[in-house]
């Protein structure tokens, strides 16, 4: 038979590990920083290749910026924000990094990379597609 | 809590063991696509599935087959075959419309590119002298060896492309002359690409592969034959012309999509000179999807 007079003390127990939980989850609350989809394809090495990408983010609360770095561009700002999501037309010849950084500040918290591959590796022209005879 | 932690550890592990991973592969590829590169070697082999659709002279066909398309190629030489241009329209008359072409470049600067090229664009096999109205054969054709130059023009997107060639096999001794110019453009991820040609054939080779010779006539002896099934003895010479337009996608880093509609149009006695083969018309429209991974 269960004692009633122990229910008091399972509740703390309770609170204690519901409590404790949540300090875990602050403590691997890491930054992130993804971009889906990653690879973008063209089809002959030398073109520019086309991709919506979508940013995601998290962090702790801050002010961040989402910056290109392969062209030292800053995407877009977030301020007092702890996640963020940011939507970009990827268009290039070659595969860029990215990053999250603090505003006004120039180390990269997180970094990401769109990758640019071909399907044809040579520069040179494309004979398949002319070929009749 | 231990527990949890322990589970939490795990998991972070295995997802940074997992992302290494992919990463791994990543750059291993984006090593390898550079090494490819600095080679300027633009040498690919790819194989596909191609389903097609026609109408023309013999009626409607559907088909669905591999496709082999590829160019690899040593120090100027090369060994190409693109099987995507395969035509079961000018087949049917013996014309190989997908050779494998053997050549050297001589030159290959960004305007302009010469080759010399060597390939068999007749198969041989058909039959030039029937014994009656039946598919009884007492004549074949032998194949060719034609053997010329490719000079090929490059405007930014637009390719300009003369052919010359010559039977070195000694069985007809014709010629073959072709133009063509091209046009792509890319849209996105898209690459759209237009064809126009013209290619003619003298008559020393189309009387070779669809008509007959005075002398074939007399050492055959086939003065008895039944002149309604027989072929003409002058096709004389004759032009091919191809319309083309396409769109080519890739999928993935090693496979790519491609969608053509091709119009043919023949001038000339050649289509009309095989009674045996029969139909009307001059004209064959073709539409294909295929789906190729390259190597």
């Amino acid at each position: 038979m269960l004692n009633t007079k122990l229910f008091p003390l399972f509740f703390i127990l309770f609170l204690v590990n519901v409590n404790a939980i949540a300090d875990e989850n602050r403590f691997f609350n890491k930054t992130e920083l993804t971009v889906t989809p990653k690879s973008c394809i063209a089809l002959h090495k030398g073109q520019t290749c086309y991709l919506e990408v979508i940013f995601s983010w998290q962090a702790q609360n801050n002010d961040y910026c989402l910056v290109n770095t392969t062209r030292n561009q800053i995407l877009k700002c977030w301020n007092n924000t702890e996640s963020g999501q940011y939507s970009f037309d990827f268009q290039s010849k070659e595969s860029n990094n990215f990053a999250l950084r603090l505003k006004e500040s120039n180390e990269d918290l997180v970094k990401s990379q769109i990758l640019v591959a071909w399907v044809y590796k040579s520069k040179t022209r494309p004979k398949s597609s002319w070929r009749l005879f | 809590m231990k527990l949890s932690l322990n589970i939490v550890t795990a998991i972070s592990l295995a997802g940074l063991a997992f992302s290494n991973d992919l990463l791994a592969e990543d750059v291993s590829h984006s090593i390898r696509s550079a090494a490819q590169n600095n080679t300027s070697n633009n040498s690919f082999i790819q194989v596909g599935v191609e389903m097609s659709t026609g109408s023309g002279r013999y009626g409607n066909f559907d088909e669905i087959r591999w496709i082999i398309n590829g160019n690899l190629n040593w120090n100027g030489f090369f060994i190409e075959q693109f099987s995507d241009n395969s035509d079961p329209f000018t087949e049917k008359h013996g014309t190989i419309s997908n050779p494998i072409t053997l050549g050297y470049n001589f030159s290959d600067s960004e305007k302009w590119s010469f080759d010399t090229i060597l390939s068999r664009r007749h198969k041989g096999g058909s039959c030039k002298v029937y014994i009656d109205s039946t598919n009884s054969c007492s004549l074949k054709s032998e194949g060719d060896a034609m053997l010329g130059g490719r000079l090929t023009h490059y405007i930014d997107n637009t390719i300009i492309q003369l052919m010359l060639e010559h039977d070195v096999s000694g069985n007809h001794q014709g010629n073959i002359v072709s133009a063509l110019v091209g046009q792509s453009w890319q849209y996105r991820n898209w690459n759209f690409h237009g064809l126009l040609s013209a290619q003619y054939t003298d008559d020393k080779l189309n009387n070779y592969y669809y008509g007959l010779s005075e002398n074939e006539l007399e050492n055959y002896n086939i003065i008895d034959f039944d002149k309604d099934n027989m072929r003409l003895l002058d096709v004389g010479s004759g032009f091919k012309y191809t319309a083309e337009i396409g769109a080519t996608y890739p999928l993935l880093e090693d496979w790519i999509f491609k969608a053509t509609a091709r119009y043919i149009s023949f001038s000339g006695a050649v289509l009309n000179s095989d009674p045996i083969i029969g139909g009307s018309g001059n004209d064959f429209t073709t539409f294909r999807t295929s789906i190729s991974y390259v190597f």
